[in-house]
């Protein structure tokens, strides 16, 4: 036995360093060029309350949407459940709102003139002031108003092939959050409303529950900038191409809302991973990763969610493939 | 959203009884669908698996350029609905991880709709440009368009966790319009960069036809000319 010991050890080196040399060759390039910012301000947990509404309020409250949109037809038995939500799918209009009240979507988009020319819109001004009334009106205000925040004005265009110009058809307000001064990130706490002509959204899209309690949490509980670090090299070898070159300009302390029962700090790192693919587009980079050494909820890249399994139905090969 | 799979095909079968006994469409329904996804890419499968699985789909293949190119008469022009998800750049899109198996959809190999497709949605990055992209946006489409109703994708980034296409296929099933489905879904989770904005290249009005602004999963317009005389460009910012 113990004459094959230095064989045995000779052996593992062998192993480990093929081990690590193809590690290397199945890994992204990846160039942080932003420091990791130390938390400064105070942070927080947030615990989210999330307790089902009955259905009866659920119907209250859209109720009250339908007849601030101006859909004077509405009747309580257009909503049906479906899912794990009471929807009413109408062939123009439709909304839908989750049993906990925190999911609400309307779609009037028929609204929008495609085929035509559309009329006056709205400045982007406007289009806040009103976003922010249907929202009141609606029951859909934040308890806390000072927490919406916008996070940019933008729309939907549109152009003939034998057009000079582009024209716009709706401009588009995306609402986000803010809480003790930190940006929330992630679409959690979103909310999104496109006003055509009318000052009558065409759509709305509501992600948002108010915050049930918060705990604070100490500088001692976060992780150090090295270990961040390489929680973002890891995070990009997993969700990015092995063979990409990934440039991270951008790393910032946020706080992270996946919908899931907390609110909670951590990192976001933005870049770009260039693509050495002729007509590839190079791809923004944008990921989350922990920030402290207690996570209340899993925290990962947009493109990766750990509540969606991957399917395990069988994908095809194309049959004129096998003839090949 | 809307229910779980069995149920919403007993759903959409009543519906499309009902419609089709009340209003017969113009054309044909979109009642083929198939999924064709990037080679080994694993979120990629992810994203056609939460758009497919809502449908009782005839087509779950993994992707190479043939199925869109010479043998595209089996596979995606023989679906009403297709889906790919993939890497993709301006007018093109790869088959095989982001490197390889391209296809080039302004290269004039890939013509759609001339056998029975009508609307590609294509969910990979930067497929679409629009005229903030390039002035030529409709150069690459020319060629693709042969009756093809839409081309649903991205002007920027189209990755996300399937959510975006878990949505869009519900959005389609509650009778939403094909741009409008594809648009709510993309808004119903952006933040940020992820995902990014939407771009849908579709046949305007021309001569006698109304053109398909107006097409959902259960009801479309005929098919539009073989070589259109003027497509439009509907894009978020």
């Amino acid at each position: 036995m113990k004459k094959n010991q230095p064989c045995f050890i000779l052996n593992s080196f062998v192993i480990l360093t093929i081990l690590a040399w193809n590690y290397s060759l199945h890994a992204a390039e990846v160039t942080i060029m932003a420091k990791v910012p130390q938390p400064k301000a105070e942070y927080s947990v947030y615990k989210m309350e999330g307790a089902p509404v009955n259905n009866k309020e659920i119907i209250a409250r859209c109720a009250n949407i339908a007849k601030v949109s101006g859909f004077k037809s509405f009747s309580r038995e257009m909503m049906k459940p479906v899912e794990d939500r009471l929807a009413m799918l109408g062939d123009e209009i439709q909304l839908s709102m989750n049993t906990s009240g925190s999911e609400f979507f309307y779609s009037n988009f028929p609204a929008l003139k495609l085929t035509e020319k559309t009329g006056r819109l709205y400045s982007d001004e406007e289009a806040i002031k009103l976003s922010h009334n249907y929202l009141k009106k609606a029951g859909l205000m934040p308890r806390y108003e000072q927490e919406l925040k916008i996070d940019h004005v933008g729309g939907i265009m549109q152009m003939l092939s034998n057009g000079k110009s582009p024209e716009k058809k709706a401009v588009v307000v995306y609402f986000r959050r803010e809480l003790d001064g930190i940006p929330v990130r992630n679409f959690g706490s979103s909310i999104t409303v496109t006003l055509a002509e009318s000052e009558i959204p065409v759509g709305v899209q509501y992600h948002w529950r108010e915050v049930a309690s918060r705990s604070k949490v100490s500088s001692r509980s976060f992780l150090n900038a090295d270990e961040i670090t390489q929680l973002i090299k890891e995070d990009i070898n997993r969700v990015y191409a092995k063979d990409a070159k990934v440039t991270v300009d951008t790393v910032a302390l946020v706080l992270y809302d996946n919908g899931g029962d907390y609110i909670q700090p951590a990192y976001l790192y933005e870049g770009i991973s260039k693509s050495s693919v002729r007509g590839v587009s190079d791809m923004p980079v944008l990921g989350y990763v922990a920030a402290l050494k207690k996570v209340y909820e899993p925290i990962h890249h947009p493109a990766y969610s750990a509540e969606l399994k991957t399917p395990t139905v069988r994908i095809e090969k194309p049959s004129h493939d096998k003839d090949e | 959203m809307f229910n779980i799979r069995t149920k919403i095909q007993s759903r959409t079968l009543v519906a499309l009884l009902f419609i089709g006994i009340l209003f017969p469409p113009s054309s044909s329904f979109a009642l083929e669908e198939g999924g064709f996804v990037c080679r080994e890419e694993s979120g990629a499968v992810n994203e056609t698996w939460n758009f497919i699985k809502h449908f009782s789909y005839e087509q779950y293949y993994w992707a190479v350029p043939e199925v869109f190119t010479t043998w595209d008469a089996s596979y995606v022009d023989n679906m009403d609905t297709a889906f790919f998800s993939g890497h993709g750049g301006n007018f093109s899109i790869t088959t095989l991880r982001n490197c390889c198996d391209p296809v080039n959809f302004a290269g004039g190999a890939v013509s759609l709709g001339d056998l029975d497709l009508e609307f590609l949605t294509i969910d990979a990055c930067s497929v679409v440009p629009s005229p903030l992209e390039r002035a030529d946006w409709a150069s690459g489409w020319w060629k693709v368009f042969h009756k093809l109703h839409q081309l649903l994708s991205f002007r920027t980034t189209g990755w996300y966790d399937g959510r975006v296409e878990d949505q869009y296929a519900k959005n389609l099933l509650a009778g939403q319009k094909y741009i409008d489905a594809w648009f709510n879904a993309a808004n119903s989770v952006r933040s940020g960069t992820y995902p990014g904005y939407c771009a849908v290249i579709w046949a305007y009005p021309q001569g006698s036809h109304p053109g398909t602004a107006n097409d959902t999963y259960y009801s479309q317009a005929s098919d539009p000319p073989y070589d259109l005389g003027i497509m439009a460009i509907t894009y978020q910012y």
